[in-house]
Parts: C-alpha cells; sequence; structure tokens
C-alpha cells in the first residue's frame, strides 16, 4: 500500500474539523474527495503532505513517514486561492517548472524535461512568458506541469478545476488519467464539483469533517453527507451511463 | 567626491537587493519599522557608552526575530507588529535619553543621517557587508525568489521557510543599522522602498528587477548627494529621497503609458 491515512484527528480553536479519517491508497489508484468549503478538504491535505500535525492519527507511506519515505510527490494547489502564491513577482515560466524538478542534473538534461512537459501540456510557446502575465488556465498548467515534471509516485491536485472553462477541465483531466495509467502514479483529486467525477471513477469519498469511501459513484446517492457537499436547491442526478451529475432543480 | 561615489556604489547592492525583496513580499512597513525600533538601542548604546551601533544592532536583529515570530505564530501581517514595537522602542529611547541628559548632536544625526558621518571603519564594515549580502543573493536568488512566489512549495521540498525568513530578516535589520548613519532613522524607509518599487513597474523579470533596483538605488544616491555637493544649503538624505520620489512618479507615468 502505497498511502496509508490512519486515524487522522484535527482540531482548530476547540472545532473539530476532521474526525477519525482513515483510508489508504495504492499504486495506480485513483481517490476523489468531494466536500464542501470547510468540509476539511484543504486541511487533510496538509496534514498528507506534512504542512499541518493532526492532533491524533498518522500517514504512513510506503510503510515509513513522510519525510523516511523519501516518495516523489506532486501537488498542485488551489487556482482560486492559491494559498501562499504571490503572483506579482515576475517568475518566468520556465523556473516555475523548473523548481519541480527534485534532483537538478545537467542544464540540457532539465531543459528537455522541461520542454517535454510543457509540450504535453500545451504551453511551449509560454515557456519564457513571466507567470504573472497568465490567464487562469494558464497558469493552471503551469502549475500541474511542476506537480508532474518529476514524475510523482504520489499526486495531490487541490481543486484542479476550480476557475476553468470546460475544455480546460476536460484537457487537464485527460492528462491526469493518462500520467496515472502510464506511471501508475496514485492519486488524490479533490474537488467540490462532483459533476467532475467521471464514469469509470472507481472511489470516491464524501468529506465532511468525518469521511464516507464509496467504490462506486453511485453509491454517492446512499452518502450520508452528500447534501452538505452541494449547494441549497441542488440535486444530484446519474446519468445513465452512471455517472453523478448536479442539477439545480427537478423540473 | 570620489570617496561618496564609493560608498553609494558599494551600498547599492545591499539596498537594491533588500528593497526588490521588500517590495515583492509588500512589507514595506519593516525598514521603518526596524529603524525606529533600532533607536531604543541606538539611545541605550549612548547612555551605556558602549557602540551605539553594535547596541542598536543587536536590538534591531532581536526585534526583527521577535515581530516575525509573532506574525508567523498569530497569523497576522508584521504590519501590525511593528507598529507596536515601533512606538514601545521609540518610547524607551527618548524616556532613556532624557533620564541619561544626551540629548545632542549625536541623537540628530541618527534622525537625519548624513554621507558625511562614514569614517574609514564604517566604509569597511560596509564593502564586507555588501559583498557578503550581493553573494549570499547570488547563490540563493532562486530560493529566495520561490520563497516569495509560492514558500509553500518549498516546504513540501523539505526546505525550512521559516528559518529562511528569520535569517532574511535579520539580514534586512543589519543592513538597516548600517544604513542609519547615512540615511538616518526617518529617512530610511524611503531609500529601501523606492528603488525596488521604480523597478517593479519599469521591468518585466525579476532577475532584471534586482539590477534596476541597484542601479535605481545608486542613481538616486549619487545623485542626491552631487545635488547637495552644488548646492551646500541641500542636506544630502532628504535630497536622496527627493530624487528618488521623483524618479518614482516617472516611472509610473512610463508604466501608464506602456
Amino acid at each position: 500500500m502505497l498511502l496509508k491515512v490512519e486515524n487522522i484527528s484535527f482540531i482548530y480553536k476547540n472545532e473539530k474539523i476532521l474526525e477519525d479519517i482513515s483510508f489508504n491508497l495504492d499504486k495506480g489508484e485513483t481517490l476523489f474527495i468531494i466536500g464542501p468549503n470547510g468540509g476539511g478538504k484543504t486541511t487533510l491535505v496538509k496534514i498528507i503532505l506534512s504542512l499541518l500535525k493532526p492532533d491524533s492519527g498518522k500517514v504512513i507511506i510506503n510503510e515509513q513517514s513522510l519525510s523516511e519515505s523519501k516518495i516523489k510527490i506532486g501537488y498542485l494547489p488551489q487556482l482560486i486561492s492559491h494559498e501562499g502564491i504571490n503572483d506579482k513577482i515576475k517568475i518566468p515560466v520556465y523556473e516555475i517548472i523548473e523548481q519541480g524538478l527534485d534532483n537538478l542534473k545537467s542544464k540540457k538534461e532539465n531543459k528537455n524535461k522541461i520542454f517535454e512537459i510543457s509540450k504535453k501540456l500545451n504551453i511551449e510557446n509560454l515557456i519564457y512568458k513571466t507567470f504573472n502575465k497568465l490567464s487562469g488556465g494558464q497558469k493552471q498548467r503551469v502549475l500541474l506541469a511542476r506537480a508532474l515534471i518529476n514524475n510523482p509516485e504520489l499526486l495531490i491536485l487541490d481543486e484542479p478545476n476550480t476557475g476553468l472553462d470546460y475544455l480546460n477541465q476536460t484537457f487537464i483531466f485527460d492528462i491526469i488519467e493518462e500520467i496515472r495509467k502510464n506511471q501508475q502514479t496514485a492519486t488524490i483529486i479533490i474537488t467540490h464539483d462532483i459533476s467532475l467525477i467521471p464514469k469509470k471513477a472507481i472511489r470516491v469519498a464524501c468529506l465532511y469533517k468525518k469521511i464516507h469511501i464509496h467504490n462506486k459513484p453511485d453509491e454517492l446517492l446512499e452518502c450520508p453527507v452528500i447534501n452538505k457537499t452541494m449547494e441549497k436547491g441542488m440535486e444530484i442526478l446519474l446519468h445513465g451511463s452512471g455517472k453523478p451529475h448536479r442539477i439545480i432543480e427537478r423540473h | 567626491m570620489e570617496i561618496f561615489i564609493l560608498i553609494s556604489l558599494i551600498i547599492s547592492f545591499p539596498i537594491g537587493i533588500i528593497s526588490f525583496f521588500i517590495v515583492n513580499k509588500q512589507i514595506g512597513f519593516i525598514a521603518e519599522g526596524i529603524a525606529h525600533i533600532a533607536f531604543g538601542g541606538l539611545a541605550l548604546g549612548l547612555i551605556l557608552d558602549i557602540s551605539p551601533f553594535f547596541v542598536g544592532a543587536i536590538v534591531a536583529v532581536l526585534s526583527g526575530l521577535l515581530i516575525t515570530y509573532l506574525s508567523l505564530k498569530g497569523k497576522v501581517s508584521e504590519n501590525l507588529f511593528i507598529g507596536v514595537f515601533l512606538s514601545f522602542s521609540m518610547s524607551i529611547g527618548i524616556i532613556l535619553i532624557k533620564l541619561s541628559g544626551k540629548y545632542g548632536v549625536d541623537l540628530f544625526s541618527y534622525l537625519f543621517g548624513s554621507i558625511l558621518n562614514i569614517t574609514d571603519s564604517h566604509i569597511i564594515y560596509i564593502f564586507i557587508f555588501s559583498i557578503s549580502i550581493t553573494v549570499l543573493f547570488i547563490i540563493f536568488r532562486k530560493k529566495i525568489a520561490f520563497f516569495i512566489f509560492d514558500p509553500l512549495f518549498l516546504k513540501i521540498k523539505g526546505i525550512n521557510i521559516n528559518l529562511m525568513y528569520y535569517t532574511i530578516v535579520a539580514i534586512i535589520s543589519i543592513s538597516i543599522i548600517y544604513l542609519i548613519r547615512i540615511m538616518g532613522i526617518i529617512m530610511i524607509s524611503g531609500i529601501m522602498i523606492i528603488p525596488g518599487l521604480i523597478s517593479f513597474f519599469i521591468t518585466s523579470n525579476y532577475k532584471k528587477e534586482v539590477l534596476f533596483s541597484i542601479s535605481i538605488s545608486f542613481l538616486m544616491l549619487i545623485s542626491g548627494i552631487y545635488l547637495s555637493y552644488i548646492y551646500s544649503f541641500l542636506p544630502p538624505g532628504p535630497t536622496i529621497i527627493i530624487v528618488g520620489v521623483i524618479f518614482l512618479l516617472l516611472s509610473f507615468i512610463f508604466k501608464k503609458r506602456k
């Protein structure tokens, strides 16, 4: 098992943000985590990345702690909040993608890798522009390139679809799926948009303080916290294909 | 005049680099705050008859680190704690100086500074310090740029970003102490912000921004000193700042036209 999250609880200002969270993730598996804003999704990501210490429980990677495991992690932060990202500083896209490389090799080797991933994400024409000049969709692709360049074994994407149009969303999800297949990357995708979950998604988790894991998207309909993941007045329907969708009101 | 050109050139490097950091990290209040906080230390040094700059440097570095610690722990902007410590340290300084009865020329020179105050030993210290900051920046320029851009990612990569921030604040605090003798407590925030802000407006890449910031601080210093050399009624510190503000307004017009 690549990732084991065991009985994680997290309390902030006397409020339980996460309560007894446990799940596993193996190589090549994808886990979608859906939940409302304030449901603890980003807190859980920060705990997995060792940016926050849980009040109880532990995260085990390859039977070790994160620092001991030396695992290659790719992380894509949220586009809208872009917590911690200050895009006023004019950094070229090339250097941002280069930052994702763990072991800096020769300049030529790095350059080849940067161009290879840029080509895949269709951003090779942006490579010498500065990040602050890009559109939301372009920024998301650049940050995804930084997350993917190191061939991560564990990929964590926090709301990868936020602020993107349909074409950008599909493009990004296709790339992630291709990488998962080819490199057997274990992937966690955090989203509040249930309609993003593909039909073939095997595991979906609803997170609202507690976690409820479902092995098929259509089990979501019976999830006790699913209504909390949607805005008021919305309802989930399944397509004939079995893919969940949200609708605004039933006619 | 040659010696002033040399001093201006030497101090342009730390000023330009730090100004770039302060502007991009948006912590403009820090130069103002630390200079005022150092005032308490300078006063203590005067009373104890220990080098005021030595005591001032210790107080400035400790206060800078304490402010950073409190703002990181309290998850609030540094500016709030700087505001508190600025008044606190100035108050202590004024009380100490009043008690000692050492009001006079020394204190006035700390408040307003003058490039004429510089001694040979001070030039050597400034030279060593400027070279050290420049070399450190050249080595760590990418890490520093990414610390401004996305510190969380550096943290995920296993870099101790808090230690990095404390080190940078300590370096800024020491630079401010060295510059107080030239620029004075009142004028220091101008010289620490204007070069970075102008280059922020007119450049398109952070590396060019640093080079421009260094060049602009040199231009500001040399123009201000030259004007006060020709027109003896103009004191150097305030003239440097007035020249800088004119440059800033011009750069703003240039940016709008772009």
